[in-house]
């Protein structure tokens, strides 16, 4: 990895070399905050494993970023678009020329406590008679500031703030974090220590995705199919304790240590065929597909700007998994599907996650039986290599791409900035224009339900 | 088809638990659970068939991922009476998780006051009890102790299913089971 810091500059200049580097073909894949309020992207050539960092130092003037649609700094977009070079324009939701007014027009208040289990998030409803015309989201009622509480922390301590980011994509955090401070002190896994972490990940997305369904399918008060999923989330959930120790693998990148147990892998391939069934039976329920089908489409000119990441973006035509174009875990040896659908709808939303779901357990099911079987410390299987202290770890998580970004100081066991791009941060973007794109009030808690995006994630 | 799976149902027994009235092995219990409080006591015991209020003032969506269980078929907890409720006006616990900010401890006090009494608050998860690592943190308050009479705290991060099913029948005092009647009815009978 190169690393170029563009400090003291005219924001002319930079504007210059960027433009420079993107006719050159480098791909911008990561725009994140660094200290000091300086700007940080990432930047890839197509086709090469190699990145570049580029440090900017006015973060207000950047041109808008790369199509593939990787990073968090969506408000910094919203402003580029007036001056930008691009066709797009986005007009944020809290705007005045958003905010729609007038005769017969009511707005729902709803949140930030909910019916039922959910986060807390408000979201004002506005419709006209039964059709939803616009929506505003409000967030910000749990912000935790982990990222803040991270700084100057030693880098177990600072694991344990990030592993309770959000719990349903716990190992994935935990993972994108020790990616980046691996990336920065210059260490390299061995293969044993990736095969282990793939497993855990797969077996976080297993379970957050039966947890998704059974919402999905509760929303359309099918409630045999809301239960069997549960059923099957909690089976998967209790081999995550008995193969990792926890439930929510808190702890188990530490650890570095899997329970062999030989009823694992039968009864982990069982459970992909229950849900398998289950499925089946919803794809052949009319009063299901009837209320999912063209139900919250995301409009083309949101997916284009936003570039929603994960199972949201792939459901709409962004074939984007970081599974597949960087380069950690063992997923380039093994090949896997990545499921896609053009439709955007909650019907393709539905479709993904239940693909995946079947993708996960192939995956489990070859992984499993090579994970290596004695206790590995963790420090015993790295290649120490020059390290420049600033590193980037990427990884797909249950709801997308997740990037971390690590600045350690000298010693190199200290955390000193750390900035997060978390899926939900971005997809939460596009639940807004689908809502109100031909919907109605009833179709609100099924739409709600398809995406699914964590607010904790948002909030962090 | 209907009788098929009925039968079998009787020879493999069903899915449901039979914890905490029998110890179950697949349940997971680690947490201690503390009765902390006698407020609410006063206004007269609660009895079974509660209504549970869950309220969100900042944890992980791991509690909720735990709570959402509970209504499954792996614990079902409507065995016992209890159901989420929609709205404060019918709610008998509040459940509360998370570290407690300070724009949710506003509106924590707003739904403690639509529910009717007798009512009882559930501290869910090592955040509501204290913070756990997020402590100190700009804007958190970290327990919800010092907003609320909290009547049970259910410890964990996050507490398993199993340790939620015996808070929540502690919050009514209908956990331990006794033989007979429960400390509950007891304190009515005199």
């Amino acid at each position: 990895m190169t690393e170029e810091i563009w400090t003291n500059q005219d924001s002319d200049q930079w504007v210059a070399r960027i433009l420079q580097r993107r006719q050159e073909g480098v791909v911008l894949v990561l725009l994140t905050q660094g200290p000091d309020e300086t700007l940080w992207g990432l930047g890839r050539q197509p086709g090469s494993s190699e990145y570049e960092w580029w440090g900017i130092a006015h973060p207000r003037q950047v041109p808008r970023p790369a199509a593939m649609g990787i990073g968090e700094w969506i408000h910094m977009q919203e402003e580029l678009s007036a001056h930008g070079d691009t066709s797009l324009t986005w007009v944020p939701s809290l705007r005045t020329e958003r905010v729609v007014r007038g005769k017969g027009i009511f707005t729902y208040p709803l949140g930030p406590v909910h019916a039922d289990v959910s986060e807390s998030l408000r979201y004002d409803l506005s419709v006209m008679g039964d059709e939803i015309v616009h929506l505003t989201l409000r967030h910000g009622w749990k912000p935790r500031h982990i990222a803040r509480l991270c700084r100057g922390k030693p880098v177990m301590k600072a694991l344990e703030l990030v592993e309770r980011m959000t719990a349903t994509s716990s190992f994935a955090h935990q993972w994108a974090f020790m990616m980046a401070v691996e990336n920065a002190q210059g260490r390299v896994m061995d293969k044993g220590v990736r095969i282990y972490r793939s497993v855990a990940l797969e077996m976080e997305r297993l379970a957050s995705h039966l947890g998704d369904l059974a919402i999905l399918a509760s929303s359309t008060g099918l409630v045999v199919a809301q239960m069997d999923y549960l059923h099957l989330k909690e089976e998967i959930l209790r081999w995550n304790n008995r193969l990792f120790g926890d439930r929510y693998l808190r702890g188990a990148l530490g650890n570095n240590r899997i329970q062999v147990d030989t009823r694992a892998a039968p009864e982990i391939i069982q459970v992909g065929e229950e849900a398998q069934r289950i499925t089946n039976g919803l794809l052949k329920t009319p009063s299901f597909l009837d209320r999912l089908v063209g139900a919250g489409r995301i409009p083309k000119s949101t997916v284009e700007f936003v570039a929603p990441v994960g199972p949201v973006g792939r459901a709409c035509g962004c074939k984007t998994d970081v599974r597949a174009v960087w380069d950690y875990g063992i997923y380039d040896d093994i090949s896997f599907s990545i499921p896609t659908s053009e439709s955007g709808d909650a019907y393709a939303r539905f479709l993904v996650k239940a693909r995946e779901i079947s993708a996960s357990i192939n995956i489990v099911r070859r992984l499993l039986p090579v994970v290596p079987r004695d206790a590995h410390p963790l420090t015993h299987h790295s290649r120490k290599a020059e390290g420049t202290g600033v590193g980037v770890g990427m990884v797909e998580a249950a709801r997308g791409m997740l990037a971390y970004a690590v600045w350690l100081d000298s010693s190199g066991e200290h955390v000193r900035h750390l900035a997060v791009a978390t899926p939900s941060a971005r997809n939460w973007h596009v639940v807004p224009p689908a809502m109100a794109n031909g919907n109605i009030l009833q179709d609100f808690p099924i739409i709600d339900a398809s995406f699914l995006l964590s607010v904790s994630g948002w909030d962090q | 088809m209907f009788y098929w799976r009925w039968l079998s149902d009787l020879i493999q027994g069903p899915k449901t638990t039979r914890f905490p009235g029998h110890p179950d092995p697949d349940v997971i219990i680690r947490g201690e659970n503390h009765r902390v409080g006698e407020e609410g006591r006063d206004a007269g015991p609660i009895r079974r068939a509660m209504a549970v209020r869950h309220l969100d003032a900042g944890s992980c969506n791991g509690c909720e991922s735990e709570l959402q269980l509970l209504s499954g078929p792996d614990y079902d907890f409507s065995r016992f009476g209890f159901s989420f409720t929609p709205s404060p006006r019918h709610a008998d616990i509040m459940v509360v998780t998370g570290v407690v900010t300070e724009s949710m401890a506003e509106v924590m006090q707003h739904v403690f006051q639509a529910m009717p009494s007798p009512k009882r608050v559930v501290a869910l998860g090592q955040c509501a009890i204290d913070g756990h690592v997020f402590a100190g943190a700009p804007g958190v308050l970290g327990s919800v102790q010092n907003i609320l009479p909290v009547t049970v705290e259910i410890t964990g991060c996050p507490p398993t299913p199993g340790d939620i099913l015996r808070g929540l029948l502690e919050a009514v005092e209908a956990y331990p089971f006794e033989q007979g009647e429960s400390a509950n009815e007891r304190q009515v009978l005199g």
